[in-house]
């Protein structure tokens, strides 16, 4: 069954080139991106724009960058781990930033790993190959949780 | 006069004696004994007589004696001029009546009777004594009485001679006080003034003549007023009326200027302390005068000194009472001078710090040095309105004749204050956007450096051998840009982040972090490398680590191409100061550029001789700077280089 992956991503470069990665990585997957927090949110919960969908299909995992339109990275993280049925959705904060504040807030929040954007392509590949393999092939997904 | 001219002054007839009056004579009717005021005189209207008469009538009435005549049995029957004007009593009141009732204390009436008995049995008698005025006042006199007798051989009258002679009397007792007193009050170092109640002056010493000019018998028996300036006389005596009803010691005036005055009518500032002395002839005061003209002058060049101080000038004494303040202070405050004098110095502190200022005040009292407050502890004022205002305050002490005294110079660092809170606020808000920036700067090198290294991966085969190199280039560009940016990124934390000291040792951090370097960069053909043990410092534990890092990297990359390198990390100690160092045999650099090593983006090799970003000694230096510590370098080209630092300045604590 292909895994599905939530892209939370502003910048339309750093959006290709992580689709362009994804798609070397080997591991099957559909990737959903959505350009700012709130977009993200409505995803997330079946709401707004995307009320018609099934909220219980939720993603494998959320690639979730902090500086964002609307709602900022860290309030999408904080509503997710406060509604029970995503409060175990594995996120994975995919940044620029390496503020020390920044990381301890992610991880206060709930993230289940923190990972700097590199500079360099090759390099920004090969995270992306292990973090694939690793969260969509390795890790044993949590049981779904039901609405309540 | 005499008593023995008094005869020549009285006009005889037949029938009566005649005295002269106001132009007129009074005729006393010759064997009339039983008299009252009506009957025993009669006024006869004479209009002017000859010559004879004239005489006799300006001589009575001219005497400064009291000229009285009295009936055997003590009535007055005459009362000159004279008399008037030494007891008091008009004519017309003491006529007819007793002498006794009227100028003979009570304790001397036994005196006075048997001095008239004398009179009446033996024809005159002369006594010395004391009379009573009309007022109440005691007058020293001597007296001599002689009794008048008619042809008949029977008294006439007696005729009574008071001559006043106080002044004199007081001179007598002065000099007897002075032969007393005298080795006592020339030994005192003050020029002392012995006054008697009626405020003439019965004993001055040595000093007194020195100070004001004057011979000694120039002053005694004369009124004290004549050493105090004319425009102060006319009070004086009321003063001193004054304290000899409340006599107690104490310094003369309320702290307001007194001024002596010279023979030589110059004037001086004094300083006089009064006590009062009661003697068997009465109460006196002894005035102690010094001339504080010295002390004043220095005392003025203090003040004008205190008054031309930028700060205000706050002197307080060991009880905490302001005792001077400049006009600085007065503005600052908005208290006038007299409002401040004499008031706890907490009038101008906050309430909520009072009590902490008080022990700090009395802390200082004990062990007073100059000193600055307020650099490092939150000082606030207050003014009268209530205003509350951040001050800095130095301490310094004042040894004076009148005990310890601290001076307090006090400056509104309010707008300092509000500056240094702007440039904080523009600092953090710099600070956050060259952090922003460098943040963002990323996002596109990250777009250059992906779809670059996409092309040369996805097209490899449509572009020639120049095309490839151009795009490898645009690679390690945006790569080295990366560099750049995290760099500054790391530099930009290391000015934020919070110092928090603690001992470290030094010589396991360098270990640490060479194995760290050891592991990443290519190894030396030969490295020595040596830590000295025991290196602790007083420091933050990353920050010195970061120090390290860069330190060591640089040595280890500087070494890289000697064939044998030598790498030492150490220390040298000069009285409490430990200084660090980290030396190599490496490629060195010039000293004429020693200057730029520490500044951002400065680089003494090219790219190509070692990678660097330029970041790494500046944020070196600002991890040390903000320790409050010193960083230089020391080297030659070609022979190594040794960085020195320090984590703390001359005076440990200070943090810039």
């Amino acid at each position: 069954m292909t895994k599905l992956i939530l892209l939370v991503e502003d910048n339309s470069s750093d959006e290709k080139l992580a689709l362009l990665a994804f798609k070397k990585c080997g591991v099957p997957h559909e990737i959903v991106v959505a350009r700012d927090g709130a977009d993200a949110l409505d995803y997330v919960f079946a709401t707004g724009k995307f009320a018609g969908r099934d909220p219980a299909a939720r993603p494998a995992l959320v690639l979730l960058d902090l500086k964002l339109p609307r709602v900022s990275g860290h309030e999408v993280l904080r509503r997710i781990r406060a509604a029970p049925e995503t409060q175990v959705l594995p996120v994975v904060v995919l940044t620029a930033s390496v503020e020390e504040e920044d990381v301890l807030r992610s991880y206060t929040l709930g993230a289940n790993a923190y990972i700097r954007k590199p500079v360099d392509f090759i390099e920004f590949s090969n995270t992306v190959k292990a973090l694939g393999t690793f969260w969509l092939q390795f890790n044993e997904a949590a049981p779904p949780v039901r609405a309540g | 006069m005499r008593p023995n001219e008094w005869r020549g002054l009285l006009e005889r007839d037949r029938k009566s004696l005649r005295f002269c009056n106001y132009g007129r004579w009074l005729c006393l009717e010759h064997g009339c004994t039983e008299m009252t005021q009506d009957t025993a005189v009669t006024v006869h209207d004479r209009g002017s007589d000859g010559p004879e008469q004239s005489i006799a009538e300006v001589l009575v009435e001219q005497s400064s004696d009291a000229l009285i005549a009295l009936s055997p049995e003590g009535v007055v029957l005459f009362w000159s001029t004279g008399a008037e004007r030494i007891f008091g009593y008009p004519r017309r009141a003491a006529i007819g009546r007793p002498l006794d009732d009227l100028v003979v204390p009570s304790d001397r009436r036994a005196e006075a009777r048997a001095a008239l008995a004398e009179v009446v049995h033996s024809g005159s008698t002369l006594i010395e004594t004391v009379r009573v005025r009309e007022d109440g006042s005691r007058v020293d006199v001597d007296i001599a009485m002689r009794a008048i007798r008619g042809a008949d051989g029977a008294i006439r009258f007696v005729a009574v001679d008071h001559t006043d002679v106080s002044a004199l009397t007081r001179l007598r007792a002065a000099r007897a006080a002075e032969s007393r007193f005298r080795g006592l009050l020339d030994a005192a170092p003050d020029a002392m003034v012995i006054v008697g109640d009626r405020g003439r002056i019965v004993l001055v010493n040595g000093q007194t003549e020195t100070l004001f000019g004057y011979g000694r018998d120039e002053l005694l028996g004369q009124p004290v007023e004549i050493l105090v300036p004319e425009r102060f006389r006319s009070e004086h005596p009321g003063h001193r009326k004054n304290y000899f009803e409340d006599a107690v010691p104490r310094p003369m005036g309320d702290g307001g200027a007194l001024f002596g005055r010279r023979k030589n009518g110059s004037e001086f500032p004094a300083e006089i302390s009064l006590s009062p002395m009661d003697a068997e002839d009465g109460r006196v005061v002894i005035a102690a005068i010094r001339d504080i003209s010295e002390r004043r002058k220095a005392e003025e060049k203090f003040r004008a000194l205190l008054e031309s101080a930028p700060d205000a000038m706050v002197i307080v004494n060991a009880r905490g009472q302001i005792v001077l303040v400049n006009a600085q202070t007065e503005s600052l405050f908005g208290y006038t001078r007299q409002e401040l004098l004499g008031r706890s110095v907490e009038l101008l502190i906050p309430d909520r710090f009072s009590a902490h200022g008080s022990s700090d005040r009395s802390g200082y009292f004990s062990r007073p040095v100059v000193r600055a407050m307020g650099t490092l502890l939150d000082l606030w004022g207050v003014k009268k309105d209530g205003t509350e205002f951040p001050i800095e305050m130095s301490m310094a002490p004042l040894d004076t004749q009148d005990g310890l005294l601290v001076s307090s110079a006090i400056r509104d660092i309010t707008e300092r204050r509000a500056i240094e809170t702007a440039l904080k606020a523009a600092n953090h808000e710099l600070e956050a956007f060259s952090y922003s920036v460098a943040h963002d700067l990323r996002a596109p090198l990250r777009g250059m450096n992906g779809f670059a290294q996409l092309l040369l991966d996805g097209y490899h085969d449509q572009l020639d051998a120049e095309a490839q190199d151009w795009l490898v280039e645009i690679l390690s560009n945006a790569r080295r840009m990366g560099a750049l940016i995290d760099a500054l990124l790391a530099l930009s934390r290391v000015t934020r982040v919070e110092i928090r000291r603690e001992w470290i040792d030094l010589s396991a951090i360098a270990r640490a972090s060479a194995a760290q370097i050891a592991a990443s960069d290519l190894p030396h053909a030969a490295l020595e490398f040596k830590v000295a043990d025991a290196l602790y410092a007083d420091a933050d534990p990353h920050l010195a680590r970061t120090v390290i890092d860069n330190l060591l990297g640089n040595a280890w990359k500087f070494t890289s191409r000697v064939p044998h390198a030598r790498i030492e990390v150490g220390a040298t100690d000069s009285g409490d100061q430990r200084t660090f160092f980290v030396r190599d045999n490496g490629a060195g650099f010039d000293m004429q550029f020693a200057d730029k090593l520490f500044a951002p983006f400065q680089r003494l090799h090219t790219v190509s001789e070692f990678p660097g970003t330029g970041i790494g000694l500046a944020s070196v230096q600002r991890i040390v700077h903000r320790h409050g510590g010193r960083i230089w370098a020391e080297g030659r080209t070609g022979e190594g280089a040794t960085f020195y630092f320090t984590f703390h300045g001359s005076s440990p604590g200070a943090e810039t």
